[in-house]
């Protein structure tokens, strides 16, 4: 139990992270392939 | 058109996929697989009016598959080497330009995204069929392993027969645990984490055609290379996350891709490490048989290591091309068989002269462990400047790294 709320906590804090810092337009390298 | 990993229509659809194959079963959920297959490719990805030219694509793939263990070997062959100049022909690789009038060339219009991954999933599929190892292929399963959305665009290139086995349900990718499942999910948010937010971080000093390539210090040229290889390894693994924890959800999950490539060892150990599936698939089926054909032969067959180094040279040339259609991907490829060549020669020497045990005792020292990962990281580092640049701007950048202008 302990350990899933660890990583249910993880989830949330990433989830924050890719709101707030990612960036809006990344390019695939391997698309052109 | 294009729709990345993180875009709502991705990654609604992957849900909504995720959640209509649960609860379904049987040639429903095939069919319904197919659909939302089409949808996106056809609605998202690709448009219609390339969607067809790629299922005409595919079914050509499918009937040469179904044909294959019938077909005498000179009619295998020549279907097989056809199918691959309709690759070349659709994906306007340049050299075509010095050889067909401008009137025959496609432009590029059929150089769809995906194309080269679904090409080398088909081929797979029709090798496998003429030598007996594929099973049962049934219509509906070969489509959706072509066209899966979720990793049509960039892979990882799964095995059809692993592909079938997770659909059918003989092999489970994950336990049916509330666990199992978030782990997933998590796995998703890493690699979206990796990919825009790492990724982003790196993006603006990494290598790119910019004009002042030729004016800056060279330290910042090196800098700029090194990010590259980063940045190459944060997107490309991202986006495998993604897919890989999607595909958990979907119960059919691609092959691992990535195993900390910045540690390798030697070239060998490199791609064994960054894009696996493309090194398998260029294993199996293009260094395999170009060894044993060479093992073959009067000349090369007397020289084992000699034989060894023209396979792998013939299938880091067939990987640079694999990659792209220009003059700088073949020479990207050429340095890569290079490095292959350079490394199995000096492990021919050293294995002659200190023995089995002594090369495994020069080897698990830590200054030589140090020694080769810090020259496999340069060393690809060095030759990214070709995946990035055209050719004569490579050569100049290297020329400026090395000090020769």
């Amino acid at each position: 139990m302990k350990r899933i709320l660890f990583k249910l906590a993880a989830a949330a804090l990433l989830l924050l992270i890719l709101l707030t810092l990612s960036r809006t337009r990344i390019d695939f390298v391997y698309q052109g392939f | 058109m294009t729709a990345s990993i993180a875009s709502p229509a991705f990654l609604g659809l992957a849900v909504l996929t995720a959640v209509l194959l649960a609860a379904l079963g049987g040639r429903v959920r095939s069919g319904v697989f197919l659909v939302l297959n089409l949808m996106f490719l056809g609605g998202v990805l690709l448009g219609p009016s390339r969607l067809l030219p790629l299922l005409g694509f595919v079914l050509a793939g499918y009937w040469l598959a179904q044909s294959a263990p019938r077909l005498p070997r000179w009619g295998y062959l020549l279907a097989l080497s056809g199918y691959i100049a309709v690759f070349v022909y659709l994906r306007d690789y340049r050299f075509l330009h010095a050889l067909l009038p401008e009137a025959l060339l496609t432009s590029g219009v059929f150089a769809m995204v995906g194309l080269s991954f679904v090409f080398f999933k088909v081929v797979h599929v029709v090798i496998e069929a003429r030598s007996g190892t594929l099973g049962e292929l049934r219509l509906l399963s070969y489509l959706n392993y072509c066209l899966n959305f979720t990793v049509y665009t960039m892979g990882p290139i799964q095995r059809f027969q692993e592909f079938e086995a997770q659909w059918t349900g003989r092999e489970q990718v994950a336990p049916p645990t509330f666990e199992a499942h978030l782990d997933a999910v998590l796995r998703v948010l890493i690699g979206l984490s990796k990919a825009y937010v790492l990724g982003g971080l790196l993006l603006p000093h990494a290598l790119t055609a910019s004009p002042d390539l030729l004016s800056i210090p060279v330290r910042e040229l090196l800098l700029r290379i090194t990010a590259f290889y980063f940045y190459l390894y944060l997107n490309f693994s991202g986006y495998c996350d993604v897919v890989i924890g999607l595909g958990v959800l979907l119960g059919v999950r691609p092959p691992e891709n990535f195993d900390r490539p910045f540690l390798a060892r030697n070239i060998a150990d490199f791609w064994q490490r960054f894009h696996r599936s493309l090194t398998n698939w260029l294993t199996n089926y293009v260094f395999s048989p170009a060894y044993k054909w060479a093992l073959g032969r009067r000349v090369l067959g007397r020289h084992p290591l000699l034989a060894m180094n023209a396979a792998l040279l013939l299938t880091m040339v067939v990987s640079g091309l694999w990659h792209g259609t220009t003059a700088s991907f073949l020479l990207f490829g050429l340095a890569h068989g290079l490095f292959f060549v350079v490394f199995r020669t000096w492990e021919s020497v050293a294995l002659r002269r200190l023995g089995r045990a002594g090369l495994r005792e020069l080897r698990a020292r830590p200054l030589a462990r140090a020694a080769g990962v810090a020259m496999t990281f340069s060393s690809v580092a060095l030759s990214l400047v070709f995946f990035q640049l055209d050719a004569a701007t490579a050569f100049a950048v290297l020329g400026r790294v090395f000090g020769l202008s």
